[in-house]
């Protein structure tokens, strides 16, 4: 389930832009970039390096059974360092706990004729979906 | 509904939306955050005297001043000694342990604002999510629901976390198809 959580968030997570920080005035990676410029590296596309994570747009939660240490640098979806999403631990324990209560109480099918176009990500100062449902139907075991 | 219970954790305050208030700092949330990335980006955007973005700065001030008097409203409670446990607070108390400096009035309401945008939404649509990439995946989610349903057999008792965390290794290690062709 962490392995799927981990891929949803790779691919769908809600905050891939950046965070904006001002140049001190320094060389990034061999490239100076004068003071009070805004920088910043989006975890959008860090997470869709194809060098890093093979076949970026697939879906495949099997490619964080063994993570190599550049996915796990690349991958972002809380940011990382000292400012590091603060709600992390939060999330992942609602997310993980969430679904498996979710799909211990029932089966779960998408509705007939459900348009995919709905779930493509949108700008809405988060990723989100554009549409405003996703249609299930679901059905309590026992 | 979200926010009416990130509220209530941050603010020991309820936006009450759910009851049908007008709640005007969640209107404007939503009316700043919506473009707020733009103005990142490209700052001189913000100061665009029309559509959406004029709308949006003007939110930002109204929000910001509403920041500003719950963090006013905090530092009251405290020193009355009716404060109730909430992130706001923690932060208003919070002491530098080298130094024993306190957050700046700036620092909290900054981080105020920080609290309502970051828990709008953001875990809930990564649940929307999963249940639709799983969904879309009838053999992937058949098996992470035998290992749940395995894991969990009583569906009156809620999972835990340290079971369900040891469920990392139960994908299918097949190749997998995206059924939405």
């Amino acid at each position: 389930m962490s392995q799927i959580i981990r891929e949803v968030l790779r691919l769908r997570g809600p905050l891939s832009t950046f965070i904006p920080r001002v140049s001190p005035g320094k060389s990034i990676a061999g490239v100076y970039v004068p003071a009070g410029v805004i920088v910043g590296c989006q975890a959008y596309t860090t997470a869709r390096d194809e060098n890093v994570f093979p076949d970026p747009l697939e879906f495949n939660p099997d490619r964080w059974e063994n993570p190599t240490e550049q996915m796990q640098a690349m991958d972002r979806p809380f940011s990382s360092g000292p400012r590091v999403c603060i709600g992390m631990h939060v999330s992942r324990v609602e997310m993980l706990l969430t679904a498996c209560a979710f799909y211990q109480t029932f089966d779960v099918e998408l509705a007939a004729g459900f348009r995919h176009e709905g779930m493509e990500l949108d700008d809405q100062g988060f990723m989100m979906a554009k549409g405003e449902s996703l249609l299930v139907n679901l059905t309590p075991i026992n | 509904m979200l926010l009416d219970i990130t509220s209530q954790l941050s603010f020991s305050k309820s936006f009450d939306l759910l009851e049908g208030s007008k709640n005007p700092l969640a209107d404007d949330i939503h009316t700043f955050y919506g473009i707020a990335t733009l103005f990142d980006f490209v700052p001189w955007t913000q100061y665009i005297p029309f559509g959406r973005p004029k709308d949006a700065a003007t939110a930002r001030r109204r929000l910001t001043k509403n920041l500003y008097s719950l963090v006013y409203d905090e530092r009251e409670k405290l020193k009355a000694g009716t404060a109730s446990p909430s992130f706001l607070r923690s932060m208003v108390e919070a002491r530098d342990k080298e130094t024993g400096t306190a957050l700046s009035t700036e620092d909290l309401v900054e981080n105020a604002g920080v609290f309502i945008e970051a828990e709008s939404g953001t875990t809930a649509s990564s649940l929307v999510y999963l249940i639709y990439e799983l969904a879309r995946r009838p053999e992937m989610q058949k098996r992470i629901v035998e290992e749940i349903r395995q894991a969990f057999p009583d569906p009156s008792i809620f999972p835990t976390y340290e079971k369900a965390n040891k469920l990392v290794r139960l994908v299918p290690s097949t190749p997998l198809t995206d059924t939405n062709g």
